[in-house]
């Protein structure tokens, strides 16, 4: 029974974070905010709106507007990223063998939206989508005419100072 | 004879708490802070979103820095007539790290490191008024810890031998 229930409980989190609404119906919905909008801590779920003239970064708490003409840059990366939640789940389940789930890398865009406030100065906001999301995102700054830089090697690095 | 000793003591600390910082040595002339991004040195592969994660982390420490009225962004106005802190550098060092192998290893494996540069100016005679190593790491944390928390760490520093120098 207690083989049956680890069992269960590995495939449970093995499946977590594959089962994002963006396989079903793709949305800017659920993304991982790294850094950038005020008052929203690192890793925190946020999702991503198309305003008339403005995203909109908006969680429970927080709406936060950066209108399509402030933004200067936008690089889409290629990175991975490992589920702590889960693996933990994982880790508590099966009595720590589940821990071994860090090792598994979920592929995601990385979005760097550079952009300047209304007193020009520089700001920037980092998001992590699932793949299918970060080709929604390009869409959706390409039909703004915004230049979406994609790197072509994965992992991709800048150097540049942007 | 007691009371008025008393009363002298009294005012005596006072006076010490009231300038504690004049006290200390520090000149804590710069209530405005301009965080500028930092370079990074030919051959570091420094990846674009680490970059501005750091600067915001920086934006992030001296807002909640006393003695520091307003954090500026690079190409903002400074004000007219007040001193301003300009924080910028050069990042000379970036190991990737593995949350992986600091999570199953441990013992320091894995860890991921920044080290940068950190150059201090006054905005306007362009004085250099600090220039120190300073660097961030993430050997451990939760699950490993995330990557991205050595930038973190580095504004950590700079905001803790900037206030030592300056605040």
């Amino acid at each position: 029974m207690r083989v049956l229930v680890m069992v269960a409980a590995l495939a449970a989190c093995l499946g977590a974070g594959n089962g994002s609404a963006a396989e079903n119906e793709p949305n800017l919905r659920r993304l991982f905010h790294l850094v950038g909008v005020p008052d929203v801590p690192r890793d925190a779920r946020i999702d991503l709106e198309e305003g008339a003239d403005a995203l909109i970064f908006r969680t429970k708490k927080v709406s936060y507007q950066v209108p399509f003409v402030r933004l200067r840059r936008v690089l889409l990366l290629r990175a991975n990223r490992r589920y702590e939640g889960a693996t933990y789940a994982a880790a508590v389940a099966t009595f720590g063998v589940g821990g071994l789930l860090i090792l598994k890398k979920h592929p995601v865009d990385t979005a760097v939206l550079d952009y300047v406030n209304e007193r020009n100065g520089k700001m920037g906001i980092v998001v992590q989508m699932e793949r299918a999301q970060g080709e929604l995102f390009s869409d959706l700054l390409k039909r703004k005419g915004i230049p979406v830089n994609e790197p072509e090697a994965a992992d991709a690095t800048d150097r540049s100072k942007p | 004879m007691k009371s008025f000793l008393f009363i002298l003591v009294i005012a005596a600390t006072v006076l010490a708490l009231a300038i504690p910082v004049n006290a200390a040595g520090k000149e804590n002339k710069y209530e405005y802070v301009q965080v500028n991004r930092f370079d990074v040195e030919q051959g570091v592969d420094f990846p674009a979103d680490y970059q501005l994660g750091m600067v915001e982390n920086l934006v992030k420490q001296f807002g909640k820095m006393k003695g520091v009225k307003q954090v500026l962004r690079e190409g903002e106005t400074v004000p007219e007539g007040k001193p301003v802190l300009v924080i910028t550098g050069t990042v000379t060092k970036f190991k990737k790290g593995s949350q992986a192998a600091r999570y199953i290893v441990g013992f320091g494996a894995g860890s991921t490191v920044v080290a940068a540069q950190l150059k201090c100016l006054d905005s306007a005679t362009k004085e250099v008024l600090l220039d120190r190593k300073v660097d961030g790491k993430v050997v451990m944390g939760v699950m490993g810890g995330k990557s991205e928390g050595a930038t973190n760490g580095l504004a950590k520093e700079v905001a803790k031998v900037t206030k030592e120098k300056f605040f």
